[in-house]
């Protein structure tokens, strides 16, 4: 009886599992203890194999542990494991097995779902009889919710006396000395202790341990327990139900972390998705974070941003290229925000770093899943624009208003009076999106793997348009001994878009949308002769001729793959190699046919083009923990070098003799038109990486990282930077002072300083280089030219940005209340600034490093159990950030306009010192002139009806010095909020987004208040209500002559509130029952997507961005956001 | 074991290439689809590369149009309407602009790229050791100085006296040099250039200058300063050449046929359907042009170019400013035929409303 009670520390020390491992056991354990389950029904299906001589018990035991996920809770002390048995089994369940094993007489076992417990028959009472004159004390142990909680270890303490609670939680303990305490433990449970006294029974309700046992988080180059970490990370759940139709990864992030800003850019199918983590810290280098897939960090953008001809190359948001990675093979989603974690990334973690990491296989037997949905998809939005009959009538009174000359009358409607409602012949309703996904997993004692196949496609809800991905992955890991790892981590997809033009361009050279908001609504589709209806008045095509008439398909295919070994010197120390690669080739044809006039202009207009990106990386790094006493040490040291190469090549033709071949034969067009360009770049970073986490007494906590990044970017003179962290935490919650304080299960204050940088400025900035230029005419022929690309700076170096961040992470009254609260602060120098500079040089400006720009903010992140009981959970995600971004030096140049980049747009924007980066710029509007008002205040010639700008300034002329500051990209605040009630087997979860205070200019309503051409089709709401002398209103203007002052097209009505509060997901589950034995577990759900908005925005959607660029965001014929209903199933056989 | 053994000799290798090499070798990314300006500078084919850059910025697309609109609807000959490029007019006809107002028209930074090319000619020509003699080598150097001063002239035309750049080294501001400092860079630099340039005729390729082009130019400018007896020599040095003279026929001097005559001295070549194309026809046309009937545009029948909302429209005053019997007149469109197959009428159906294309 002096021997150790042995129960978990054999478990523990038999089977040395991944900590991965452990986790997942906790999970099950945490299922077992919460959730109603079908009794036994792994144990019921689950069949081992086994084939041992002369084995102890206790190896038995063990092998079925490695072959299954069951896992044994025994006292050694009672239940003999030592015996020697000879086992030959085949394909048997586990309780035929045991009853073989253990004689009914002597051993009870218990199977609870994949954790059983072996008891000596009769209860613990009878080993003891023979000490009964001492005290005996009995009791039952539950967790919070009030479940029986088996196989808890009750010892008391200071001796090996002990035993395990029955199946029904129920423990006695017989002779129990004076002043006895007893120790109550369980697996991912708090240890608790309690005083016997005078007891005889004692009930114990054991409380989950807060942190989780032993659940790791990834961090750059290594893992990490979640409650050692120092910095600030978010990690992302990804839920294998879907919230909605997901074609990328990205999309998953929309509003579920604190600090990270993520912006739709399209909303067409695998559309283009913007992040901005904690603000924006540069201009001119981008914004956009680091993303790290498996340990190789990418080069996330497009291989082929747009198209090359006419309105196909107007697009500035390119369809996400993540969307070529299966999100259903993705396990976790890290982001890193402060400087303390990304400063492992160095020149390139100034924008934070999205770390994706994707599904292993467990060392067991084959899984199989296949997850799978259909959904229906719809507009959720139409433009209000003029119907026919409106148009008609606002139309021909503007002219009557002397607006238009006569000739512009608009007459008679087509369709029997009802004209044409182009959007409505855009649409494509009830549009089909379906993802199926198989995946195999599991493995051996030593080796393991994950599988998938995925196959996806989503329809648009714009003809034409459409997104398929066809996906295979395979991830190997194996122990080739106990010294040597290695692992292998492989995808392929093929993924195949339909685009339609939809983008920046204007009149001729815009796509359907734009065609369709600007397009005459009293035209039929077609005309008399069958032919593409087109107005006299208008150089736009007919939108449907558009849809249909130009084609743009690409086909990519990509290879992402990584390998690593690792060799184990001693137990603490080990080296990595990793070795990876990303390879992603994308052939893109478009095509514009006759239907479109500029097709019959030019007799077909074809392009192909094909770019390859690629990129590999090649890294070494050594590995050290150690732990003695109180101190805990880890470090790791390496080098790491990657290349990117990116190979591409345009070609275009049009004149074609016929039309069949499409964008397939280039050659056999009009060889005058051909026009051909390639280009092979590329970029090279080699580094040194280093970091210390010190740990003491598993209280305090020290993490320090240093990387120094060379970059071929970076002119001669400044190769090498050096990035620095360093952060300290510490565990309040572990404390003595606390341990009494019931409340606090978890407490955590962190605080990190660190600096990194931002090289995103392509690829020669500090060199001369010569690239093709304009085309001289000599002797009748084109010679091309070549120019100078920029005046070079050999000085360059990173933009250095520097953070602090002040953080703590809270559990309160058994983390029925968790989360954490960070502030940071960025401050960002030798900012990447085309600076501009006398055209007099023959350039406009110099990549330089000047000037600073300061982010700061608050994020907060709370999860909150509300309820909990044995049928019913109420679970509350909450997430809120709020942010200041402010430029604060501009190298000396007091202030620089920013322009919407397209015809007849410019200058709406500025960046000045005081103001946020990019703050719309431009003229207030004071309602609108009124009959008899007093016009000679001013020395312009306004009318009745006109707009009334402020003048500012107050010298009785409206000119370029009354522009203000009108508004931001950066809201004022976000949040967000899931909540999950689960009753018995059904579960619904709602996700609601909040955006406030900030603001979109809309280039649609531009064209209204300044009209390319007074007979295109307008907004109904400003026209329908516009001021005439019998409606004297002060919202909108008279329209009749919106020109004549020239294009203030920045103005307090052009900029509207994109504020919005958005029911995002709803969905609702349900774990089948079991009704085969081949399933062990199946799910049904219904999602909802997009329900509802409520916002002031008149646009189509106040969450979507087409111009790329969060901090800067100006919707034009934006791709239509689309109402989707998902019908889903999981199973797992 | 073998395998433990090639991966400790990878990362051996892995840490050799770092330590051995040094972290700057393997940061050399070699550039391989721009040129390296030492190799591209050092031939003549390289050089004359940069030259064809400064004719193709001489030449321009957006050139031609804004200098009718820059000329024209500040003066009482031109005016616009319809079109979103309305809003950018309206405030250059009505002399309204201000910062804030994008004017294509003023836009010079082509100019100056004209410049900077042509100084990277003057300053890397000592460089090229593959000319075919020295009378080749100071041709090339006399037509880049030759297009310099042409950009200068071209920016003076708008701006006046601009700051004088000679070299790429130049610090970034410069002041703006008096009159009197730029009136005598533009004569010295055309004096200089004259005797180097080709003979007319001789011009490698046509559309690149020749001495009576750079004759033309000295000749304009005199004219412009009011340098009446210079002006008059060199008028007079151009016609005693023999190598030009004014074309017969007014009228005729515009038509395709004729686009290579005796009276152009100083061209800019362009070439339809090419970057360097005229795109003043698109403003031009008027509504739903299908057909011309007068002003040259006779028979002239519209398949396929653009016609834009965005109108170029003449005063009638300064149509009726010409005589009747004014070839000039002649080649103003005031009929056509549209689309639908109305004869319209520019001066009676519209006002201020007759287009000139020539």
């Amino acid at each position: 009886m002096k021997k150790i009670v042995n129960l978990l520390c054999l478990l523990l020390k038999q089977h040395r599992k991944k900590l991965i491992v452990m986790r997942n056991t906790f999970l099950i354990l945490l299922i077992s203890a919460f959730q109603v389950f079908a009794t036994g029904s792994y144990a019921q299906t689950k069949t081992i194999s086994l084939a041992m001589n002369d084995a102890t018990i206790s190896e038995v035991l063990s092998a079925i542990q490695n072959q299954s996920e069951f896992y044994f809770l025994y006292n050694s002390e009672l239940v003999d494991v030592t015996k020697k048995v000879d086992v030959e089994i085949e394909r048997e369940k586990v309780d035929e097995i045991l009853a073989r094993l253990f004689s009914k007489e002597e051993v009870d076992f218990l199977i609870k779902d994949r954790y059983i417990v072996l008891t000596p028959v009769g209860g613990n009472a009878e080993l003891f009889a023979d000490r009964q004159q001492q005290p005996a004390v009995s009791g039952t142990v539950t967790d919070v919710s009030g479940q029986t909680l088996p196989g808890v270890t009750v010892v008391v303490k200071g001796t090996t006396q002990g035993t395990i609670t029955n199946s029904d939680g129920e423990y006695s303990l017989a002779n129990i000395p004076e002043n006895a305490t007893l120790q109550f433990s369980f697996v991912g449970m708090k240890t608790q202790e309690i005083e016997v006294a005078n007891q005889t029974i004692i009930d114990v309700t054991m409380q989950v341990d807060a942190i989780g046992i032993e659940e790791v988080v990834a961090i750059g180059y290594g893992v990490v327990k979640k409650s050692d970490i120092t910095g600030s990370v978010s990690s992302v759940k990804i839920d294998e139900l879907r919230e909605g139709a997901t074609t990328s990864v990205d999309q998953l992030l929309i509003g579920k972390s604190a600090g990270v800003n993520v912006v739709e850019n399209s909303g067409e199918p695998g559309g283009g998705i913007s992040i901005n983590i904690r603000g924006a810290s540069s201009i001119n280098a981008g914004n956009s974070p680091l993303y790290v897939i498996d340990g190789l960090p990418i080069d996330n953008s497009r291989a082929v941003n747009n198209g090359s001809i006419n309105a196909f190359g107007n697009n500035r948001s390119p369809r996400s290229p993540l969307a070529s990675i299966n999100p259903s093979d993705i396990e976790s989603i890290e982001i890193l925000k402060d400087a303390s974690a990304t400063a492992i990334y160095g020149s390139r973690g100034a924008n934070g770093v999205i770390l994706i990491t994707t599904k292993s296989g467990k060392n067991e037997n084959m899984k199989v899943a296949y997850q799978g949905y259909l959904g229906v998809q719809n507009r959720a939005r139409k433009l209000e624009l003029l119907n026919a009959e409106d148009y008609k009538k606002v139309i021909n009174e503007i002219i009557a208003e002397g607006g238009d000359s006569e000739e512009s009358l608009v007459g008679e409607i087509a369709n029997g009076g009802k004209g044409t409602d182009w959007q409505d012949e855009l649409n494509n309703a009830n549009a089909i999106v379906h993802d199926h996904q198989l995946a195999f997993s599991g493995g051996t004692k030593t080796t393991s793997y994950y599988i998938s196949l995925n196959y996806m496609n989503q329809e648009g809800i714009m003809k034409n348009t459409d997104f398929s991905r066809y996906g295979a992955r395979i991830n190997l890991k194996s122990e080739l001994s106990d010294k040597f790892n290695i692992g292998f981590n492989a995808t392929g997809t093929y993924t195949k878009d339909n685009f339609i033009a939809n983008g920046f361009g204007i009149n001729e050279w815009a796509g359907p949308l734009y065609a369709a908001y600007n397009f005459d609504p009293t035209l039929p589709v077609f005309d008399e002769d069958g032919s593409y209806a087109l107005s006299p008045f208008l150089t736009v095509d007919n939108p449907v001729a558009i849809s249909e008439g130009m084609s743009s398909v690409s086909n990519t295919n990509r290879i992402l793959a990584s390998m690593y070994g690792e060799y184990h010197f001693t137990p603490t120390l080990f080296a990595k190699l990793n070795i990876g690669g990303d390879f992603v080739n994308e052939s893109r044809k478009s095509f514009i046919s006759s239907l479109t006039k500029a097709g019959r202009n030019n007799g077909g207009i074809a392009s192909n083009q094909n770019v390859e990106k690629s990129n590999y990386l090649v890294e070494g790094t050594v590995h050290y923990t150690k732990s003695f006493d109180i101190h805990a040490i880890s470090a790791m040291a390496g080098l790491t070098y990657q290349r990117f190469i990116t190979n591409g090549l345009s070609n275009q033709a049009s004149g074609f003799p016929n039309e069949s071949l499409e964008a397939n034969s280039l050659g056999i067009g009009d060889q005058s038109t051909f026009d051909i360009s390639n280009y092979l770049t590329g970029n090279r970073l080699a580094s040194y990486i280093g970091r210390i986490n010190y740990s003491l007494n598993d209280k305090y906590l020290l993490t320090a990282t240093i990387r120094a990044d060379g970059s071929s970017r970076f002119g001669k003179n400044n190769k090498f930077g050096f990035f620095p962290s360093t952060a300290l935490a510490w565990k309040i919650s572990n404390e003595e002072f606390l341990e009494g304080v019931d409340y606090i299960s978890n407490l955590k204050v962190r605080t990190s300083w660190g600096q990194t940088g931002n090289q995103e400025i392509g690829n020669f900035p500090s060199l001369s280089t010569f690239g093709s230029g304009g085309t001289a005419i000599w002797n009748e022929s084109p010679v091309t030219g070549t120019a100078p690309l920029r005046i070079p700076n050999p000085d360059l170096k990173w933009e250095t940005t520097e953070q602090i961040n002040i953080g703590l992470d809270y559990g309160l009254f058994n983390s029925r209340l968790s989360g954490s609260v960070d502030y940071f602060k960025k401050k960002t120098t030798d900012m990447l600034l085309n600076l501009p500079i006398p055209q007099s040089t023959g350039f406009s400006s110099i990549l330089s490093n000047v000037g600073r720009i300061d982010n700061q903010g608050f994020e907060l992140t709370l999860n909150t159990v509300n309820v909990t009981s044995k049928d019913f959970t109420w679970r509350t995600d909450f997430t809120f950030t709020t942010m200041k971004n402010e430029v604060k030096d501009l190298g000396g140049i007091p202030e620089i306009i920013v322009g919407a980049g397209y015809t007849h747009v410019t200058q709406v924007a500025i960046i000045k010192p005081g103001s946020p980066l990019n703050s719309y710029y431009g003229w207030e509007v004071d309602g609108i002139w009124q009959e008899g008002d007093d016009f000679s205040q001013f020395t312009e010639d306004y009318q009745p009806g006109d707009l009334k700008y402020v003048d500012q300034d107050g010298d009785k002329v409206i000119t370029d010095k009354d522009r203000v500051v009108l508004g931001t990209s950066f809201p004022d605040y976000q949040w967000s909020m899931g909540n999950t009630f689960s009753y018995k087997d059904f579960s619904l979860f709602m996700f609601i987004e909040g955006v406030e205070g900030v603001d979109m200019l809309n280039g649609n309503l531009i064209d209204n208040y300044f009209p390319i051409n007074f007979r295109r089709n307008k907004f109904a709401e400003p026209y329908l209500n516009r001021w005439t002398p019998d409606n004297p209103t002060n919202e909108y203007p008279s329209f009749v002559d919106p020109l004549k002052f020239g294009r203030r097209v920045a103005n307090t009505q052009t900029l509207l509130d994109a504020s919005y509060i958005r029911l995002k997901t709803v969905r609702l589950s349900y774990n089948l029952p079991r009704i085969s034995r081949n399933i062990e577990s199946a799910q049904v759900y219904v999602t909802g997507q997009n329900l509802y908005t409520l916002t002031d925005y008149i646009g189509l959607d106040p969450a979507v961005n087409p111009n790329n660029n969060p901090n800067f965001r100006m919707d034009f014929n934006v791709y239509p956001s689309a109402k989707i209903l998902i019908f889903g199933i999981k199973v797992d056989f | 074991m073998k395998l433990l053994y090639k991966f400790k000799i990878s990362v051996l290798t892995l840490i050799a290439i770092f330590v051995l090499h040094g972290c700057e070798d393997i940061l050399e990314e070699p550039v391989q689809s721009q040129f390296a300006s030492s190799n591209l500078l050092s031939t003549k084919n390289g050089l004359e590369s940069v030259l064809a850059d400064a004719y193709a910025r001489n030449g321009n697309i957006a050139r031609t149009r804004n200098i009718v609109k820059r000329e024209e609807m500040t003066a009482d000959i031109l005016w616009q309407t319809g079109g979103g490029e309305n809003g950018t007019a309206a405030p250059l006809i009505g002399f309204r602009w201000d910062p804030s107002s994008r004017l294509e028209a003023f836009c010079w930074i082509e100019y100056w790229q004209m410049i900077r090319d042509a100084n990277i000619i003057i300053e890397s020509i000592e460089n090229v050791s593959d000319f075919a003699s020295d009378q080749d080598k100071s041709q090339l150097f006399a037509e880049a100085k030759f297009l310099r001063v042409w950009a200068y002239y071209q920016l003076w035309n708008q701006y006046g006296p601009l700051p004088i750049r000679k070299s790429q080294s130049d610090p970034l501001e410069i002041a703006r040099p008096t009159q009197e400092e730029f009136y005598t860079f533009v004569e010295t630099e055309l004096l200089a250039v004259i005797p180097d340039l080709p003979d007319p005729g001789d011009e490698p390729a046509y559309g690149r200058v020749h001495s009576g082009g750079a004759q033309a130019l000295l000749c304009k400018w005199y004219l412009n300063t009011l340098q009446w007896q210079k002006c008059a020599n060199v008028a007079q040095d151009i016609i005693s050449s023999n190598e030009f003279e004014l074309f017969p026929d007014y009228y005729d001097l515009f038509a395709l046929k004729n686009e290579h005559n005796s009276e152009f001295i100083l061209v800019k070549a362009k070439l339809a359907n090419q970057g360097n194309k005229n795109n003043l026809l698109a403003t031009t046309l008027p509504w739903g042009y299908k057909e011309g009937l007068d002003g040259g545009l006779e028979g002239v029948v519209n398949e396929k170019w653009a016609n834009y909302a965005s109108q170029y429209r003449l005063y009638d005053e300064f149509y009726y400013s010409f005589d009747e019997n004014d070839d000039r007149r002649k080649r103003i469109l005031t009929k056509y035929i549209n689309t639908s197959g109305d004869i319209v009428n520019l001066l009676t159906d519209y006002s201020d409303a007759t287009r000139a294309l020539k």
